[in-house]
């Protein structure tokens, strides 16, 4: 810190995420119900980190906490060396971390191209003709060319989340947040989806936090797999997946695969059954 | 040719209903006239279609009033005027308000159990107050009919903001949005399709507080020539006044609804 000639390890790099001691604890309703507890991971910038776990089990919570939507009430959120959440302080959402939200999030009111141009004209960061131009260049490059002036709902679901992560990219966010993006989607159009999500990933290297139940989603997007347990959440497991990328949807049949998921597996399985045995009530 | 097959039973669909439409209408008037003509109950007290119908297109009007007369127009132009002054007002106050309360907690809970218990209040029961309080007839009616359409325009608003789903706020939030922009560019589009709903119900409800507020202390306008022809007797004057009512009142919550399918055509799917 003294010496500002000597730059902190990854300090050039941006989106390194510390997740330390992260706790959160319901208690505006009723008894207060230990959501997330000593939540502790280090996620390197330009990482791609999927967290599993069974349904309601802080993983939400979490994200929310990284993206500023809800405070935490222990622990502390760092981004890039910065402290953006603790205990005493309430992050605030902004355009670094962006969120890319379960049942999708497109304005319905605003075209394609105006949904993307946003992010850029309510920064002041463009003007409104040159955030234009930039989304219809950026929507034509990913081959969302001709839905730009479409509104978001006579769309089919996958087009509005490829539209959702242009329209996230064009921000040129430190991490991008997932919550279960593609889990409206059916089987054929998720695995399309994941192959353009990596096609993005591989061309932006943005740090991504991802949020799933699906196992084969997890290990195939993955630089890591994290397990989370039933609540409180905690680490439970983490799991490296060293398939080569760019991933091919052929990896999913490999052996190497097939053996991460059984560990994935076991470890979430353990998990879902303990909640299972709770019997506890959903969390978001 | 692909036109022509696609476009034929949406076009025989539209024409059958406009049919059962017609229908109704046709119904309504045989048993209106069905029941004049054979004196059912106190039915002879009314005029039947026909005479209705007479006086209405007579250059030479028994009673004064038809589509040939001035004095007509100048009834409609009376209470048009008033209706659409205290509907813009309703709007101009009442949106605004809809989205603090919807939008600000802490206003919500000052000023939400007082609309509330403001609200049941009749139109009619503010009459004496408006006419003490306001100067000239005019501006006591115009804020008899705007009081009705203002609540419905209130409540709509706050509901149509307080119904946003939270993952546009979140997503305008991060994208980098302040709170003017969120509320500019999610909250007010969020709540239209309630507001344009809060808006039709006011424009009902303009209509009949009016055609009561005239009744009391107007001079001119559609609501005084129906109390005037009945102090008078002239039943065919006063059936002439509520269709009159109810076709301007129709045309005008027709425009309404025009309007705001034309600032929302994202909605079409």
């Amino acid at each position: 810190m003294a010496s500002a000639l000597i730059p902190p390890p990854g300090a050039t790099a941006a989106g390194a995420i510390s997740l330390r001691g992260v706790r959160k604890v319901y208690d505006s309703h009723g008894p207060a119900i230990v959501a997330v507890d000593d939540w502790t991971l280090e996620i390197a910038s330009g990482e791609f980190v999927v967290v599993v776990g069974p349904s309601g089990c802080g993983k939400t919570t979490l994200l929310n906490g990284i993206a500023g939507f809800d405070p935490i009430t222990g622990g502390e959120i760092v981004l890039d060396g910065k402290t953006i959440a603790s205990a005493s302080r309430s992050a605030r959402p902004g355009a670094d971390r962006i969120v890319v939200f379960q049942n999708g999030s497109l304005f319905p009111w605003k075209t394609v191209v105006d949904n993307v141009a946003y992010g850029p004209i309510v920064q002041r960061r463009m003007s409104r003709g040159q955030a234009l131009r930039e989304a219809r260049s950026a929507l034509a490059r990913v081959g969302l060319g001709d839905v730009a002036e479409a509104y978001p709902r006579t769309l089919s679901s996958g087009v509005q989340r490829r539209v959702e992560m242009v329209r996230a990219l064009i921000n040129d966010p430190k991490v991008l947040l997932l919550d279960e993006p593609f889990r409206a989607l059916d089987a054929i159009a998720r695995s399309v989806m994941h192959e353009e999500l990596l096609r993005l990933y591989d061309a932006t290297r943005k740090t991504v936090f991802f949020i799933t139940h699906d196992l084969d989603e997890a290990i195939f997007l993955a630089d890591r797999v994290v397990v989370s347990t039933s609540r409180p959440a905690r680490v439970k497991h983490v799991l490296r997946v060293d398939l080569p990328r760019p991933r091919t949807y052929l990896m999913m049949a490999s052996r190497e695969f097939l053996a991460l998921k059984r560990e994935v597996a076991d470890a979430v399985h353990e998990e879902a059954e303990n909640a299972f045995r709770l019997g506890e009530p959903e969390l978001a | 040719m692909a036109d022509a097959t696609l476009g034929a039973p949406r076009r025989r669909i539209a024409w059958s209903s406009l049919g059962l439409g017609a229908a109704g209408f046709v119904l309504f008037i045989a048993v209106w006239s069905l029941l004049v003509h054979f004196n059912v109950w106190r039915f002879s007290k009314l005029p039947d279609l026909l005479s209705v119908v007479r006086e209405w297109t007579s250059r030479t009007p028994v009673y004064g009033v038809s589509l040939f007369t001035p004095a007509y127009y100048e009834d409609i132009w009376a209470s048009t005027v008033r209706v659409f002054a205290a509907f813009a007002l309703a709007t101009a106050l009442g949106v605004p308000l809809g989205i603090l309360l919807g939008w600000n907690r802490i206003a919500r809970d000052v000023l939400f159990p007082l609309l509330e218990l403001i609200r049941p209040i009749p139109p009619l029961a503010w009459v004496p107050l408006a006419i003490l309080m306001l100067s000239g007839q005019q501006s006591a009616m115009i804020f008899l009919t705007f009081i009705a359409a203002f609540f419905a325009t209130v409540l709509n608003t706050m509901l149509g903001v307080t119904s946003i789903d939270e993952s546009y706020l979140r997503a305008a939030y991060c994208l980098g949005s302040r709170r003017w922009d969120v509320v500019w560019n999610v909250v007010l589009p969020g709540a239209l399709p309630y507001i344009f709903t809060g808006l039709q119900i006011a424009m009902g409800v303009a209509w009949f507080s009016l055609v009561a507020g005239e009744m009391i202390a107007g001079e001119v306008g559609l609501g005084y020539l129906i109390l005037n022809s009945y102090v008078e007797l002239q039943t065919v004057t006063i059936v002439i006044g509520m269709i009159t009512l109810g076709v301007i009142g129709f045309l005008s919550s027709a425009l309404v609804r025009l309007i705001g399918h034309r600032l929302m055509v994202w909605q079409a799917r």
